[in-house]
């Protein structure tokens, strides 16, 4: 892990292309889309922005419905430290001041894969994450680039 | 208590498949001065200290929703604490996004002004008790809600950088310097902007608002009084260490108040913190004599506060605080003072907390 630390953060230095696709050994997870979703690919600053509900339209105008991981479970730590750039405390601070501030509620969180990829299967607008060993039919992976 | 704890298992239920979410916060204190009585804590000790809410929110749709908050607090032994009722409705307001950027909220809306003023109650989010008196304080110009509407605008600059907007008008009522009356500001035009600098987690904030005021303790009674503000903020963090600061000024007819605060952090590991703040308010006031010729004014410190702290996050929703301050100023509440012609008391105070959030 603290390899993929090293890579992400000389990727973060500009060392290398901007819109790289992210190589999928250093993501232990995935970020996925309902199927008839057309994006392919979304440089990892704007996955941000989704989850943290700062983007809440697709291109084609459908409403995005971020879902999320229970806080605990390791895949949502490292979607935390690799898409957001933050450690889980510091984006929990954030939508607990979104909260707190009357603006904004966090996304649903989900207790597992299986619960993640039931949610994108069902809502056209969703994105989610899984771990990297997960089977994801019925959905389609997000090429994240840097 | 028992409502809030009743609606726990509701936490996190929000999202696309509910429309409707219950979030509190609690913060539990035990607080003890040693010299005199301050904020509502005497040499004796108090445990009756504490802030709570619990906010309902209702998603109408994406773009659409209402939501209200409803807060309780305590003040251990402070006068404060029979001018103000035990539970208040801290808000109430329906907001409707435009896109991604703009946003409207019409009611009783959180008033956007400086680091804390939206949050201000939530002690999982504050590095100590509360936060700075000098600019956060009860008997400041500004409060935390107005009525009426806020208007809000969040982008991109372009590159790394970003702006945040929020313009609101309205009015609102705050307790005054005697601690038991209420001043109304209305036509309040104000505004608070935030430029988010391309290094990670560092901001810089300007707000300001105006207001005319009724009931204002220092003008004759039935007159009004043009009231304006403005605060800077600085609020940066960078690894393991947190650095805030704020300037503010407040201009009323008889003089203003200009306070400033410093605030470090630093973690020591994952889950503990050491906090240190230095805060100051300075008062400018001249004041006609009922019994004199001449003015009576006051140019003096009315409020130094140093205080260290460690923050404690034994859970992911539960922080434990424990801090020191040391007081010069003229808000002992047991034995008043006159800024005209007496010199500052001095105290010292510790709290002990324990936050919770859902």
């Amino acid at each position: 892990m603290r390899a993929t630390v090293v890579v992400w953060a000389v990727m973060s230095l500009g060392v290398t292309r901007p819109t790289d696709p992210m190589p999928a050994r250093s993501l232990p997870l995935r970020v996925i889309v309902h199927e008839s979703n057309p994006v392919a690919e979304l440089p990892r600053a704007e996955v941000s922005r989704l989850f943290l509900k700062r983007t809440t339209r697709w291109a084609d105008g459908r409403p995005v419905q971020p879902v999320d991981q229970a806080a605990k479970s390791p895949v949502h730590h490292d979607f935390c430290r690799l898409i957001h750039g933050r450690q889980p405390s510091a984006v929990r601070h954030y939508w607990q001041q979104m909260i707190f501030s009357g603006r904004a509620v966090p996304p649903p969180e989900k207790a597992s894969d299986a619960e993640v990829l039931a949610f994108v299967r069902a809502n056209p607008g969703a994105v989610g994450y899984v771990s990297a060993a997960a089977p994801i039919a019925g959905v389609r992976e997000l090429t994240v680039t840097r | 208590m028992r409502l809030a704890a009743s609606f726990l298992p509701l936490a996190g239920q929000q999202g696309p498949e509910s429309q409707l979410s219950f979030h509190g916060f609690l913060t539990q204190a035990y607080a003890r001065a040693d010299g005199g009585q301050y904020l509502g804590i005497d040499e004796h000790g108090t445990t009756d200290y504490r802030t709570a809410a619990l906010q309902l929110r209702y998603d109408v749709s994406p773009r659409d929703n209402f939501v209200a908050q409803a807060s309780h607090e305590r003040y251990g032994h402070s006068p404060i604490q029979s001018s103000k009722s035990d539970i208040a409705l801290d808000w109430l307001f329906f907001q409707h996004h435009f896109g991604d950027a703009a946003s409207v909220r019409l009611g009783r809306v959180k008033i956007p002004w400086g680091i804390y003023n939206e949050v201000r109650d939530v002690g999982t989010l504050l590095p100590l008790y509360r936060p700075p008196v000098s600019l956060y304080g009860e008997q400041l110009f500004t409060t935390e809600a107005v009525d009426g509407m806020v208007v809000g605008h969040r982008g991109s600059l372009g590159g790394e950088w970003s702006l945040e907007a929020d313009i609101y008008y309205g009015g609102w009522r705050y307790l005054q310097h005697d601690g038991a009356t209420e001043a109304t500001a209305h036509d309040g035009l104000g505004g608070q902007l935030w430029l988010g600098l391309p290094a990670d987690r560092v901001r810089l904030g300007f707000g300001a608002a105006r207001a005319t005021v009724d009931g204002f303790l220092l003008v004759e009674p039935g007159a009004e009084d043009e009231q304006t503000g403005w605060i800077a903020s600085l609020d940066a963090e960078r690894g393991p260490l947190l650095l805030q600061g704020e300037l503010s000024r407040i201009t009323f007819g008889a003089g203003d108040l200009v306070g400033w605060v410093v605030l470090a952090r630093a973690a020591v590991s994952s889950r503990l913190g050491v906090v240190a703040q230095a805060e100051v308010l300075d008062l400018d006031l001249t004041v006609p004599d009922p019994g004199g010729s001449a003015p009576l004014v006051a140019d003096v410190t009315v409020h130094r506060d140093l205080a260290v702290g460690l923050r404690y996050l034994w859970r992911s929703t539960v922080v434990l605080k424990a801090e020191a301050h040391w007081y010069r100023g003229y808000g002992r509440e047991d034995r008043p003072t006159n800024v005209f012609s007496d010199p500052p008391a001095e105290l010292r105070y510790g709290i002990l907390s324990v936050s919770t959030s859902f």
